[in-house]
């Protein structure tokens, strides 16, 4: 016990480097000053003992400074005026920051000093989008799909052409841990990929991390997609919302209280699809499609309680349905997500924040299959309840630390794939989880970071334990260019199973257990950031960012062939685990004047698995690898009323598995209407097509009946390229078929109050 | 799902166009095509034959490239014995594949040891090896009413089963009074997994409605086959049933990994597999 105490205190010592006994804290939250928002990674720097901060995603921060001593605190975040005032520090200081807005217009001018948050924002291995920076970004569909903003960043591949399919760095698409305000979400599609759950308009930013994530994260093998919806405005009332080719949404937000201690924001949006098909199937006599639509719901309140706490309820609400009907059979398919959380934020101390959450998060998907001889439900779902608190607390002016505990009560619903047989019951697992983590952030000597932690996990199901050990340095080596290097390792407990390369709502999730081991990822990553000064013009700033990473994967899942059983003990009859590794160099360059800002994003990745029973135990290229994949989008935002952007993307061709040949078993001789067994040989070792797209948005701006009114028109796929929505092999003809999608044009629009 | 799938795509993405796509098929790979499902107490049978390029067309008119005039030697326990292929009736479509035997007089499948194969065909060699599993032991068993057709029955079984996962043929029969001399065959079920603990379990195998389905009304007794197969059986025999669901069924391969085959065939493709089998009669 004693030698727990000396080492403690020696720890304090050295990171506090001696300066305990005359410092004092500086403390309190930065927020938007014209909604009252709270505003994450905003730099608040101490200047003269010259630490700095970043807000956490509730907009709180901690800086140590000299006790007795005057000093200049400046916080600058891109977008926002940076702020700077005089204060003398007796003793510990609640310092409250409101920053004003810049005007999206004019907001991407550089601001002297603010390298550090430039050198942040662009770190290697995180990418953050912010929603209303991305606004004019041409999307289908006509209303912008924050996923789909996501897939021209680089390292993630998409799968299929129009899918929200995610597969960041070579993992697969179930290894991205989406949290919603927190709460973990398990399909984040609707229509099969056509759009994201996410309904931008309620969306504030999007934070994606794929390496050198913070040890407070875990229980994926691939990367941490956090969205966080907006608080809703604290200072008026506002409505805005929009109709597209699909769909119309609305969102409402306001104070909930004169003081703006409250306020609440409210988003809906449902398809009217379902109508229109409903017509068409009429008019052409057609029966075999009646219904096709989702909706989502969207609620998020929060109350500041008094000074030091405050509470938040954030909520989600949506599903898709589907019915397919003909004269004698029915298909029904409905799923969706619900996602509930509540908050409590609690400033203890000038050094010490905590947050307290509540979480419910369910998938739920029913497939309903009817027909004269036979009726087919299954209801494979996924259902979480946890409660976790976190905390950080600022140790001195070079280091902080977080540490926290969660506890999440699982429980799947799990059936036997799409074959009817009596076995089809409802299997159901539980499995306690128990997470603890802790990280240290420390300025090792000025301009070298550390930020090392571990997460243990204890995973009731099968009873594992695991402790997932994380680091990344960061190393300022001059105003303009910095390097990082980290080292993240990864558990996953919690796996789908599916026997579609694409993402889809039939998809099993299964605990694990028995045969189905945790996935094991390791992931090296070594990247650089330049902000080099523009030859073209003074005033435009410019990040080149360039990451390499090497990532090994254990335990994949693959279902062998046809899932026919889900009793764990007989998992290992139908599921194959395998290896996987990838590796690849992403670079990011990105430009901003005071016409257009302009992303060049180019990633060389890939994507390598290895099962010991298929492709005879040789390893081969994951379906979705794309070799090469360039993303080029441009933001002209020069004009008053009008705004045109633009999105090319080329990639190299997925690797696909054509037939090596054919021949027949059994004795059975091929025939008109038996094309034989067919010989693939290795697996794919053929290439489709190169993948490419122009994409345009044009946008108009105007004001009426008092609010603002915004015109979009996006045209997809310009020039009209056929890559392809799907491939399959058409055993009759001999040939490789496509279903592709030309030039879509669609058209939205938008309003403000 | 996949009707889901492709129902979805042809409906709600009206305006997409389907196309055949401009993209040759791979050079065609030859191999070999081997048969062999060996049951113990039977006779020695192996089919040659051989892939094919995709695009071409199959033909019985041409023995020479149907697994014809090919050298077939299995070893037994550690000794040669070199199948003879079987002559019959030009342009039959029995001639594809080609039949590699011998009488049973001079070899039959043991009930237990390694059996290996070596197959020369058109200057290309492959090869191949199986063990013959352990004898199942049938306890006993009865039948059951099975729950969709009243005429089917499925069965309940009681046997020593392994420790670990085994794999299993079940065949049921019937063998009437009034026509003793014929057997129907009610069902042959999957290729079944067990997960046994090596003392006695019993187990039910479902009727799926395979074979000649009518119970004769005064059957005169019930007759089980159990064969224990083994895994690269199974795998090999699930993955076809996958490949052929995907390719024949009456939905396309929308989304769906492709299925590959596998082969305990070095250098080839197809099958060499023992079994090992038991019986049961039962009389009402």
């Amino acid at each position: 016990m004693k030698i727990i105490l000396i080492f403690g205190v020696a720890v304090q010592l050295i990171l506090s480097r001696g300066e305990a006994q005359t410092g004092a804290a500086i403390y309190g939250y930065v927020y938007d000053q014209a909604t009252g928002e709270r505003l994450e990674g905003a730099v608040v720097r101490c200047h003269n003992s010259k630490s700095f901060a970043l807000t956490n995603s509730f907009g709180f921060y901690s800086v140590k400074t000299n006790l007795n001593d005057s000093t200049v605190i400046s916080v600058k975040l891109i977008g926002y005026q940076p702020f700077a005032r005089n204060v003398f520090v007796r003793d510990d200081i609640r310092f409250d920051v409101a920053l004003d807005p810049v005007p999206i217009e004019v907001q991407e001018i550089v601001v002297e000093g603010e390298d550090i948050s430039r050198l942040q924002s662009a770190m290697p291995g995180k990418t953050i989008l912010r929603v209303k920076q991305m606004e004019n970004i041409p999307v289908p569909g006509g209303e912008v799909d924050v996923v789909k903003l996501l897939q021209t960043t680089t390292g993630v591949q998409t799968g299929n052409e129009f899918s929200n399919g995610m597969y960041v760095r070579g993992g697969s698409f179930d290894q991205n841990l989406v949290l919603l305000d927190g709460v973990p979400v398990y399909n984040i599609n609707h229509l099969f990929g056509y759009f994201s759950i996410f309904q931008s308009e309620a969306v504030h930013s999007l934070e994606l991390l794929k390496s050198g994530i913070p040890a407070g994260y875990g229980g994926r093998l691939s990367s941490v997609l956090n969205v966080s919806l907006k608080e809703g405005n604290h200072e008026e009332f506002k409505l805005s919302g929009g109709i597209s080719l699909i769909s119309a949404r609305l969102v409402m937000e306001g104070p909930l209280d004169p003081d703006g201690k409250s306020s609440f924001l409210l988003a809906a949006r449902r398809t009217y699809v379902d109508p229109i098909l409903s017509l068409a199937s009429q008019s052409s006599n057609r029966t075999d499609l009646t219904n096709l639509s989702f909706y989502d719901l969207t609620l998020k309140t929060n109350l500041t309680m008094n000074s030091s706490n405050r509470i938040f309820f954030s909520g989600y609400f949506g599903g898709d349905d589907f019915t397919l009907k003909d004269i004698s059979n029915e298909l029904k398919e409905t799923w969706g997500n619900a996602a509930y959380a509540i908050r409590l934020n609690s400033i203890w101390s000038s050094s010490f924040f905590t947050n307290l959450t509540f979480v419910f998060s369910e998938y739920r998907n029913t497939y309903r299959e009817m027909s004269q001889q036979s009726s087919v439900e299954k209801k494979p779902n996924v259902n979480d309840k946890m409660v976790k608190v976190d905390a950080t607390y600022t140790l001195s002016s070079s280091s902080y630390v977080s540490a926290g505990l969660s506890l999440v009560d699982h429980r799947f619903g799990v059936f036997s794939g799409f074959q009817e047989t009596e076995t089809n019951q409802a299997v159901i697992l539980d499995a306690v989880e128990t997470n603890a983590f802790v990280s240290l952030d420390w300025d090792i000597i000025q301009n070298i970071r550390l930020t090392s932690g571990a997460r243990f996990t204890s995973f009731g199901s099968g009873n594992y334990k695991a402790i997932e050990p994380r680091m990344s340095v960061m190393a300022g080596l001059s105003r303009s260019l910095s390097l990082r290097m980290s080292y993240d390792r990864f558990y996953q407990f919690i796996h789908s199973l599916s026997s579609f390369s694409l993402m889809s709502p039939g998809e099993l999730y299964y605990p694990s257990t028995g045969f189905l081991q945790p996935e094991i990822g390791n992931q090296t990553s070594v990247g650089v950031t330049v902000l080099p000064e523009d030859p073209f013009d003074e005033d435009a700033r410019l990040n080149i960012s360039i990451e390499g990473y090497y990532k090994e994967m254990e335990n994949l899942p693959q279902i062998k062939y046809r899932f026919s059983s889900v009793d764990p003990a007989s998992l290992e009859k139908e599921i194959l685990l395998g290896k996987g590794r990838s590796y690849g160099l992403e670079l990011n360059l990105e430009r901003t004047d005071k016409i257009y800002h302009l992303w060049v994003n180019y990633t060389w990745s890939r994507a390598l698995r290895e099962f010991p029973e298929k492709n005879r135990g040789n390893e081969f290229p994951a379906s979705f690898q794309r070799e090469h994949n360039l993303n080029i989008t441009a933001d002209g935002r020069g004009w008053e009323s009008w705004a045109i952007a633009a999105t090319f993307v080329i990639a190299s061709g997925a690797p696909t598995t054509l037939p090596k040949g054919r021949f027949s078993l059994n004795g059975s001789f091929p025939n008109s209407n038996f094309y034989g067994i067919i010989d693939y040989g290795d697996l794919n070792t053929n290439t489709l097509p190169v993948y490419n797209r122009l994409d345009v948005g044009v946008n108009y701006t105007f004001p009426w009946l008092g609010g603002i009114w915004k015109l979009q028109l996006n045209v997809y796929n310009v020039y009209g390229y056929p890559n392809p929505l799907f491939n399959y092999f058409d055993v009759q003809s001999g040939k490789l078929e496509q279903v592709s999608i030309g030039t879509l044009p669609t058209f939205g629009v938008t309003f403000s109050f | 799902m996949r009707k889901i799938a492709a129902i979805f795509l042809t409906c709600f993405l009206s305006f997409s166009c389907q196309k055949e796509f401009g993209i040759d098929l791979p050079e065609h790979e030859w191999k070999i095509v081997v048969e062999g499902y060996l049951t113990s107490g039977d006779s020695v049978l192996v089919r040659v034959n051989e892939t094919r390029q995709y695009e071409n067309q199959f033909s019985v008119d041409d023995p020479t490239r149907n697994g014809g005039n090919a050298d077939v030697i299995v070893n037994v326990n550690g000794v040669d014995y070199r199948l003879q292929q079987y002559s019959l009736p030009p342009s039959s479509t029995l001639l594809y594949p080609t039949i590699y035997s011998l009488p049973a007089s001079q070899l039959v499948v043991p009930h237990q040891g390694v059996l290996s194969l070596k197959v020369n065909y058109r200057g290309k060699s492959v090869i191949s090896q199986s063990t013959v599993p352990l004898q199942p032991k049938i306890i006993s068993f009865r039948t059951l009413p099975n729950k969709v057709n009243s005429k089917l029955f499925d069965l309940e079984i009681e046997a020593a089963f392994p420790s670990g996962l085994s794999y299993y043929l079940v065949q049921g029969s019937t063998e009437t009074i009034k026509d003793t001399a014929s057997i129907v065959m009610p069902f042959l079920s999957d290729i079944i997994v067990v997960e046994g603990n090596g003392e006695k379990k019993k187990i039910v195998v479902q009727n799926r409605g395979r074979g000649i389905v009518a119970i004769p009304q005064s059957p005169r007794r019930f007759i089980l086959t159990l064969k224990r197969v083994n895994k690269e059986f199974y795998d090999f025999d699930a993955a076809l049933r996958a490949q052929l669901d995907d390719l024949y069924g009456n939905k396309k391969l929308l989304g769906r990994e492709i299925t590959e085959i596998p082969s305990n065939i070095s250098g080839g493709v197809g099958i060499f597999t023992a079994m090992s089998v038991d019986t049961l009669s039962v009389f009402p």
